[in-house]
């Protein structure tokens, strides 16, 4: 279980979240919805442990992140970001395996499978559209079936056939356990399939 | 992308050709050497063509490929550590930081020419200014604008000291601006060899840790590894590398962002194989380019660093137009 408790984050001077307080229960969807510049990402980087808050406190499994080591950590969560540039042509394939040598072969078809991954995985990362580099980020994410996966607006630049597939993914991976966290820019009633649904206010 | 297979016929076919190039770079030069092909397949034989061949050219021949490989690698490794295809180690300072610390060294009456100690001195140099251009950017864009400026920073100090050192100390140090393989003898080789071919294993070996850069460091720091501490063991390694290049023969411009870009676009950019490829590419690179240098209008010698710029630019600009609209 993750758990905010009167979280307050800024950028130098400017606050972008006052006194928030959640919880995100293991095996779990939750989504954070609000408007551009509301905190969204910054939240979701807090949690992630990129960001260190400003007052409050954030737990996983009741153990503050502040205490936890980066190697622990990266053995708790994985975070897909929102969109990465790349500068040089690695094949998807590499960017897959890039940081996963003990993935299973298995883990690794299942999920270009179902993400659709499998016609680039031979295309460099450079010639790609936004859409497909976000697949990879999100098959990145899950790639390591770690207990907790973090998603930045996973559905931006996906057509209606991916975001089925990502969101009938992601029900899997919480039913199998995981505690999944993502920032959607999508209406509350299109998020029906989450467990929680979190509406940051606008400032 | 090409095959493991691939990509050693490839390397096998590149390394014949610098072989025989090498043969062929012994064979010619200003001094008139008759049959010198006799002296060459057989070394036991004495006189005035031996020693031109076996004590003047044959060092001469080995110092290009020992620094073509030294510059071929330091280039790879600093695109790969900074995830930037324009990052040569001459745009983030390292070149002009090692010139500096030599310079010093040698205007200081520490050290002179050739020795390691020079070595030494152009190496903190070298690390003093990548470690300044890195502390002081804060993304891949800003890397090169402040490395240009650290660059023009660390230059204009070496220049400074030139104008107002002795003469004969700075006509040794004016060699660097240009660098020049001329100076190269069996001295040189005793330094160049061992550390130039120490610190390409070393970077090879670790270079495969580097792919992940291509992650961007928030996906590299969830793997639970530090990458500013990665990229400061690459630092360490290109600036021994452009260190001893550049303590034993001068700046050499252009090599270190072309060797890895003809490599990447021949082979791909994963890490291991690119620092293999940029070291084999930069070495027959600069033979090339010293065998011309030297040859082209006997008895003057032409700047080397303008040759491999001559070579290098059209090469790279060819293999970048081919490509398409993506860096390799």
């Amino acid at each position: 279980m993750i758990t905010a408790s009167h979280l307050t984050l800024a950028y130098g001077d400017r606050v972008v979240l006052d006194d928030f307080s959640a919880e995100c229960e293991k095996g779990s969807i939750t989504a954070i919805i609000g408007a551009n510049g509301c905190g969204k990402s910054t939240l979701l980087a807090a949690l992630a442990g990129d960001l260190h808050q400003v007052a409050g406190v954030i737990t996983i499994d009741g153990v503050s992140i502040a205490e936890l080591k980066k190697s622990q950590l990266s053995a708790l969560r994985a975070l897909a970001q929102q969109s990465h540039h790349y500068w040089m042509a690695y094949t998807t394939d590499e960017i897959l395996r890039l940081g996963h040598d003990a993935v299973s072969e298995e883990r690794f078809t299942f999920l270009i499978e179902k993400l659709g991954i499998t016609d680039y995985l031979d295309q460099s990362v450079t010639t790609l559209s936004g859409g497909q580099l976000q697949r990879i980020e999100i098959a990145r994410s899950l790639l390591r079936q770690l207990p907790i996966v973090m998603l930045d607006e996973p559905f931006a630049s996906q057509d209606l056939k991916s975001i089925a597939a990502i969101t009938e993914l992601l029900r899997e991976e919480a039913a199998a356990g995981a505690t999944v966290l993502l920032v959607a820019h999508m209406r509350r009633e299109d998020l029906s399939w989450c467990d929680q649904v979190i509406e940051l206010g606008a400032r | 992308m090409m095959t493991v297979k691939g990509r050693r016929v490839l390397l096998l076919f590149i390394l014949i050709t610098i072989a025989l190039f090498s043969l062929f770079a012994l064979s010619i030069g200003s001094a008139d050497v008759k049959d010198p092909w006799k002296f060459i397949f057989d070394r036991s034989l004495t006189g005035p063509s031996h020693d031109i061949i076996w004590d003047i050219r044959y060092p001469r021949v080995i110092a290009a490929l020992l620094v073509g490989m030294a510059l071929g690698v330091a280039g790879a490794l600093s695109q790969s550590a900074s995830n930037n295809p324009l990052a040569d180690p001459s745009i983030i300072g390292t070149s002009a930081g090692a010139s500096l610390g030599a310079s010093l060294a040698v205007v200081l009456g520490l050290t002179s020419i050739g020795t390691l100690g020079t070595t030494i001195a152009a190496t903190i140099g070298a690390l003093v200014a990548s470690l300044v251009t890195f502390a002081l950017s804060r993304s891949v864009l800003q890397l090169v604008i402040v490395g240009i400026a650290t660059s023009a920073l660390f230059t204009a100090i070496t220049g400074l000291m030139i104008s107002m050192a002795d003469k004969p100390e700075s006509r040794s140090i004016s060699f660097w601006s240009f660098g020049s393989l001329a100076l190269a003898n069996s001295e040189t080789l005793a330094l160049l060899t061992p550390l130039v071919v120490l610190t390409s294993i070393l970077g090879w070996y670790y270079s495969q840790k580097m792919d992940l850069l291509v992650l961007g460091d928030r996906e590299v720091s969830h793997l639970g590894l530090n990458p500013g501490r990665m990229r400061l063991i690459a630092f360490i390694l290109i600036s021994l590398l452009i260190a001893t290049a550049v303590s034993t023969v001068g700046s050499i411009a252009f090599l270190a962002l072309a060797a890895p870009h003809i490599t990447r676009y021949l082979i791909g950019p994963s890490n291991r194989p690119l620092v293999i490829g940029s070291a084999v590419i930069g070495a027959g690179l600069l033979l090339i380019a010293d065998t011309a240098a030297r040859t082209i209008a006997p008895p003057i010698e032409l700047p080397i660093g303008l040759i491999t710029s001559l070579i290098g630019a059209p090469i790279l600009i060819l293999i970048l137009r081919k490509s398409g609209e993506v860096w390799r």
